[in-house]
């Protein structure tokens, strides 16, 4: 495992151990790391895992799990994907590493005939549903990409296919394993910020989504390219908004009561049917507001969560935090207050200690002073330990919920141009 | 004084890398804000143009780019390499914004790298007639850090004027002091340094300044060096502490950095080529 890994779990590890009340409180997956992790290494402490859809999201999950099978003692015992170019490069990937798992094209096929513990679901959005109830019914655990699913009902199938199997159901929002975001949601749910009264976030890009079609295939259209129609996809918003509003509702501690949004297609007019050019506000009962927008024809502003209270802000992104107001300095206090009885005296300067050291704080000081790491590699660990330990904490899973349903209401607000209530049916 | 005619104003911000701190009084409070903003604009302003750090300030445009050709700059910056190039002469070398590599070397604690040996007039050229500078050695780098706050001050000091605040006092950090008027219960704003053998003495200000330099600074369980002797271009390690007061805030700063850099000896002469009214060194 590399040194900055080691040093990130140290780091996720005192947090689980000595993190207040507050932060445990709202991230419980935490525990998972409180452990010293001593794993068997025999073929019984063995955890079976297979990747169903092994596209350019599935190898990268892949990737950041090579590195830990061994101290983890895991397996990836087989692949899956219906579109054959995809697998074999999955394949490749682990022949460089020395795996070799088995390949299917159908996940039924291999659901059936693997002993599988658990399956980590990384196909386009449209098909987490089915495969994850499958899944769940066969007893296997799952680790599903996020936005959890492309409709209300199948968002809502889900979660009650994983209340009722009782298996893990853990939706990929990698920033709830993200060092900096543990640490910064542990100030703001511990007060840092004060009252929070506006979250604003954004996910600006500058790129075509449209991929190239092998040999120009026309008939690959919709399979290559399914983030571009709405049938199979919300484009911007289960694709970007999915991470960001999971990431408000966590520090907010609170789910939306509302939404609302407008969305167009401003720039790439190339015959796709999602927006490139959307805005929503989400509201909260207390008053909060989450303002979000998201593009895909600049890229200047990049992305950004900015969690604000009366006390300070925080930018996650970027890694910073920000107090609202210098405090007083003991060479103006003294001003102040002699002004007040009427002293005159001699102010004292020249002292280094006349920029306190929380000066910075007001241009921005960092949450974590190193902040390289691979907060997707810590979430597959958990995982993985998750499945070993056969439970993970219920809030894991309501998080992802609560992103995907309301990720997806906001559609419907921007379709119908109308401000929407989130339907009992689907309340959690 | 009653304290409805002080009418006491503070505000602080963030500015050139320490807390800016800023107090009126005496004058109605609606001038107040306006003047305020007016002069964090300023310094704003000013930092996009002198700062050697801020990726898209002109002074970081011009290191990267004077080396391969003359690069025309701003009446501002123009203005503040001439100045620099002036203050140089007057401080007999030991004021020198064009050796910013080698005092970055230094300060971080490195094995200095670099070694500059030619005279300043060999490492920089000046076209007057289209304003534009040219560097003549791979390894100049501007760096005003001896003189910003200064040059902010006067700035700042301008803005009060033209807002008629009488009694003013501007402070970066508690070491680069404006004045304006006096403090509300005399006739002169008091100072005293914060240091325990030199804490009795009493720095009177009427509209001027005071600039606080120290070869180090404590920075945790370190010292971190923080003049360096440009004739020599090695860190000063001996512990000291210059205070200037001048009128001109700019002054000031140039002078307690050069008091600081060069050896006792010189310190007369050099004193001798600024309006100074006060200057210490311990």
């Amino acid at each position: 495992m590399s040194t900055v890994m080691q040093s990130r779990r140290k780091f996720i590890q005192q947090l689980a151990l000595t993190g207040s009340v507050a932060a445990l409180a709202a991230s419980p997956w935490l525990q998972v790391f409180a452990k010293d992790n001593m794993v068997g290494q025999g073929a019984n402490d063995q955890v079976r895992l297979a990747i169903i859809g092994t596209g350019s999201r599935g190898d990268e999950l892949l990737r950041n799990m090579i590195g830990a099978r061994e101290h983890k003692n895991f397996v990836i015992a087989a692949l899956c994907n219906n579109y054959e170019p995809h697998l074999t490069n999955s394949v490749a990937i682990c022949s460089e590493n020395g795996m070799k798992p088995k390949t299917y094209s159908d996940y039924r096929v291999m659901i059936e005939k693997e002993q599988l513990d658990g399956v980590i679901i990384a196909t386009p959005l449209h098909e987490h549903a089915h495969i994850t109830v499958d899944c769940l019914n066969m007893g296997i655990h799952v680790f599903c990409e996020k936005a959890m699913a492309r409709t209300l009902e199948d968002t809502k199938l889900m979660y009650d296919t994983h209340l009722s199997t009782n298996k893990i159901l853990h939706i990929g929002h990698q920033r709830l394993f993200n060092p900096v975001y543990l640490e910064g949601m542990q100030r703001i749910h511990n007060g840092d910020l004060g009252t929070i009264g506006q979250v604003r976030a954004y996910w600006h890009r500058n790129n075509n989504w449209r991929r190239s079609l092998p040999n120009n295939d026309q008939s690959l259209e919709r399979q290559i390219n399914w983030r571009l129609y709405n049938e199979y996809s919300a484009g911007l918003l289960t694709e970007l908004l999915s991470h960001q509003i999971q990431v408000a509702n966590w520090a907010l501690q609170q789910t939306p009561v509302s939404v609302m949004g407008t969305g167009s297609i401003r720039f790439w007019k190339d015959g796709r049917e999602v927006d490139d050019n959307i805005a929503l506000i989400y509201s909260y009962a207390d008053g909060t507001q989450f303002i979000y927008d998201s593009m895909t024809s600049n890229k200047k502003y990049g992305l950004e969560e900015q969690i604000m209270g009366h006390l300070g802000t925080i930018e996650f992104e970027v890694n910073r935090q920000y107090a609202e107001e210098l405090p007083v300095v003991p060479g103006i206090q003294q001003l102040i207050n002699d002004v007040e009885k009427g002293i005159f005296g001699k102010l004292p300067i020249g002292n280094s200690s006349w920029v306190p050291e929380t000066a910075s704080k007001y241009n921005g000081e960092p949450i974590l002073d190193d902040d390289k790491f691979s907060d997707t590699g810590l979430q597959m660990e958990a995982f993985v330990d998750f499945v070993r330990q056969g439970y993970a904490p219920e809030q894991i899973s309501k998080e992802g919920y609560n992103g995907s349903i309301w990720t997806v209401l906001g559609e419907h607000a921007i379709a119908s141009g109308q401000k929407l209530e989130m339907p009992e049916i689907f309340k959690i | 004084m009653d304290k409805s005619i002080i009418n006491l104003f503070h505000q602080s911000a963030f500015a050139m890398n320490t807390q800016l701190d800023v107090v009126f009084w005496g004058k109605d409070a609606s001038v107040y804000e306006p003047a305020y903003q007016s002069l964090l604009a300023e310094v704003e302003n000013m930092e996009n143009i002198i700062s050697r750090y801020r990726p898209g300030a002109e002074l970081y445009r011009l290191n990267q780019a004077a080396l391969m050709n003359f690069v025309e700059v701003s009446e501002t910056l123009w203005d503040a390499i001439v100045q620099c190039l002036n203050y140089h002469e007057l401080t007999k070398g030991y004021f020198n914004v064009a050796l910013g590599k080698v005092f970055h070397e230094i300060k971080s604690g490195q094995e200095p790298q670099t070694v500059i040996n030619e005279p300043i007039s060999k490492l920089i050229a000046l076209d007057d007639k289209y304003h534009s500078v040219r560097f003549l050695h791979p390894d100049v780098l501007l760096d005003f850090g001896g003189m910003g706050k200064g040059m902010a001050l006067n700035k700042i000091g301008n803005i009060i004027d033209d807002f008629q605040i009488t009694n003013a006092f501007i402070s970066f950090g508690g070491s680069s002091v404006l004045t304006r008027g006096s403090h509300p219960h005399g006739n002169y704003w008091p100072f005293g340094l914060a240091s325990d053998d030199q804490g009795s003495k009493e720095w009177r200000l009427n509209n001027d300044s005071l600039s606080v330099s120290r070869t180090a600074r404590q920075h945790g369980q370190k010292n971190e060096t923080h003049i360096v002797d440009p004739t020599t271009q090695q860190a000063v390690t001996s512990m000291r502490t210059a205070v200037v007061q001048a009128k001109n805030p700019i002054h000031a700063e140039v002078l307690s950095t050069a008091l600081l850099a060069s050896p006792t000896d010189v310190h007369d002469a050099m004193v001798r080529n600024f309006k100074v009214v006060n200057h210490l060194i311990f």
